[in-house]
């Protein structure tokens, strides 16, 4: 073999391993080179999926943090502690509140001397207790408002769309149901503190006293239903009849808004209308408690549960006579 | 996937051009008289008879004849590393020729290698440690050249290395914490994958021999590592993928034992 052939042969064979060694292996800087300690929340109707539930709560927060606002996408940026492997959230509706602890782990995401390396959280988990074991979905309590919360993708990236956490609401499907409006009442004896039967000759709405009464009476009861009429307060009359035709008549006024996240006492589902934060009023003063020792039936008034429900043993208003 | 697809275009558009190049040059010697070239191609091979020992039997056991043991290096890591000031890398190569038919392959190598950005502080990663590869590979080329070969095969790689990467830490201002520079150190990571191998053997002169083609890798274990695994000693430059094409030019030194036969050896007298 001639040199020249040799030096041919020699330069064909180096060809593809200069080829190789020429075509730059390049990586594009993508999300997840983009740093992000913000997890994305968004929250769900259990129900329809199709839609994020555009349900305002009245504060979000990390616990220990301030106020974390929504985005325009309804959805929200939950800020994890880089220095912790743990991090806290509580969201707050009207009536109604629920905390999540978020747990992950850190890695190192390598990319090259473009896009360099970032630590980026992942393995995300969650849990309803602090310290809790994480776990990619948990059902909450019966009555709690998340019904479950879902890892949805366990990586945090630089994107306010991607979801990581999906918290779910059983929503009351409003043809099927609709919040309590009967406010429960129960009489007690004022020495034994026992629930006691009473019968008054009518119970009625002050200003519909000609109209048909509430109750008459004709039974006893220990606990009655008062339906609620208005937007924020109702007074309730309570009347005795003498003998003689003498009307005895004592007031209970209450005051409420309508606009309440109570989670049904049947059911367990939410209603976002429901009626709270339930106080007595008693000549122009709210309050949980009211004595009236000359009260001609009742002589102290007691709020007992705020929120107007279905359950019978937990009134909201104790009468003591 | 596309540069992927781009080099295995390039590089076999190259190689079947050498090849080409290389039997063109191989008949052309043929008819312009070239001795020494046809000579070169054909000294080695021995065919009729098979030698006999002293019994009359044909030499060497029915299968297992060892013609020759290759060493050598592959180019790459090489050429890498005094083209890359942060990169220190080589491999030892070593296969047995079992007649001309299987090769028995085992690859050892190191790698130091350490990526950073000059101009800023917040990327510098480094890997550092070894693999080693085994297998097998069959030649299609074994009746019709001692000296070439197209050879497929299966190889078993193991890698073990360390790894460390000065990184970004964004912090979260919600939680008032700063961004920070933090350094972290993986030891004794351990990785293994499986190649499927096609490659050419040529040889340049007398038992040299330059041998380069195409592993086809495939994760086989690749645990979670608390930095992303970059690069890794034999498997090069790791991205998200499970399995990714890598590419050899190793050059190959042949040292013969037996004789190589292309023709089918007789059978044993009766």
């Amino acid at each position: 073999m001639n040199l020249m052939k040799l030096i041919k042969r020699g330069l064909w064979s180096l060809i593809p391993l200069s080829i190789f060694l020429a075509t730059p292996s390049c990586r594009d800087c993508d999300a997840y080179s983009n740093p992000s300690s913000y997890a994305v929340g968004a929250f769900y109707d259990k129900n329809d999926y199709s839609t994020v539930l555009d349900q305002d709560f009245e504060f979000v927060n990390g616990i220990g943090g301030s106020e974390i606002t929504k985005m325009g996408n309804g959805k929200y940026l939950l800020p994890l502690k880089v220095t912790a492997r743990e991090t806290g959230f509580s969201f707050v509706m009207p009536g109604m509140a629920d905390t999540t602890y978020i747990s992950y782990e850190t890695s190192v995401e390598v990319n090259g001397p473009d896009c360099g390396a970032y630590e980026q959280i992942t393995n995300l988990k969650v849990s309803p207790t602090e310290g809790g074991v994480g776990q990619d979905t948990y059902v909450g309590e019966f009555g709690a408002l998340f019904d479950s919360v879902t890892i949805a993708w366990p990586t945090v990236i630089a994107d306010t769309i991607t979801e990581n956490i999906r918290f779910v609401i059983d929503v009351c499907n409003s043809e099927d149901k609709s919040a309590s409006k009967n406010l429960i009442v129960t009489y007690f004896d004022l020495v034994t503190g026992n629930p006691r039967e009473e019968v008054f000759s009518s119970i009625f709405v002050k200003g519909k006293e000609f109209e048909d009464p509430i109750y008459d009476g004709s039974d006893r009861f220990s606990t009655i239903y008062l339906p609620l009429e208005g937007s924020d307060s109702t007074t309730f009359v309570f009347r005795r009849q003498s003998g003689e035709g003498v009307n005895t008549d004592q007031e209970l006024k209450v005051v409420f808004n309508t606009a309440t996240t109570i989670s049904d006492d049947e059911t367990g589902c939410i209603f976002f209308d429901g009626v709270g934060d339930v106080l007595l009023d008693s000549a122009g003063t709210t309050g949980k408690e009211f004595n009236y020792p000359a009260g001609p039936h009742f002589k102290k008034m007691q709020i007992d549960r705020t929120t107007v429900n279905t359950n019978p043993n937990i009134p909201n208003v104790k009468l003591f006579i | 996937m596309l540069s992927y697809l781009s080099k295995i275009l390039t590089i076999t558009l190259c190689l079947l051009g050498g090849t080409l190049t290389l039997y063109a040059q191989n008949e052309a010697g043929e008819v312009a008289s070239d001795s020494s070239e046809y000579a070169q191609d054909t000294t080695g091979i021995i065919k009729e008879p098979w030698p006999l020992n002293k019994n009359g039997e044909p030499k060497g056991s029915q299968f297992l004849v060892l013609s020759g043991m290759r060493l050598g290096t592959d180019m790459r890591p090489l050429v890498q590393s005094m083209a890359e000031s942060n990169m220190s890398a080589y491999t030892l190569y070593a296969d047995l020729m079992i007649r001309n038919d299987f090769f028995i392959t085992g690859e050892y190598g190191r790698m130091d290698r350490t990526v950073e950005n000059p101009d800023a502080d917040f990327f510098r990663y480094r890997s550092n440690g070894s693999f080693y590869r085994f297998g097998v590979e069959y030649n299609v080329m074994k009746r019709s050249s001692i000296d070439n070969a197209l050879s497929f095969g299966f190889k078993y790689a193991n890698s073990t290395f360390d790894q460390s990467a000065d990184y970004y830490s964004s912090g979260n201002g919600y939680w008032d914490e700063g961004a920070t520079l933090k350094h972290l150190t993986e030891k004794n990571v351990n990785v293994d994958w499986y190649e499927i191998t096609v490659s050419i053997k040529v040889v340049l002169i007398k038992n040299l021999t330059a041998d380069f083609g195409f592993a086809y890798v495939i994760k086989k274990d690749f645990p979670a590592t608390a930095i992303t695994k970059a690069h890794i000693p034999g498997w090069y430059h790791n991205k998200d993928d499970r399995s990714r094409i890598n590419f050899q030019y190793r050059l190959l030194y042949r040292i013969p034992f037996w004789p190589i036969y292309t023709e089918p050896r007789i059978k044993k007298k009766q």
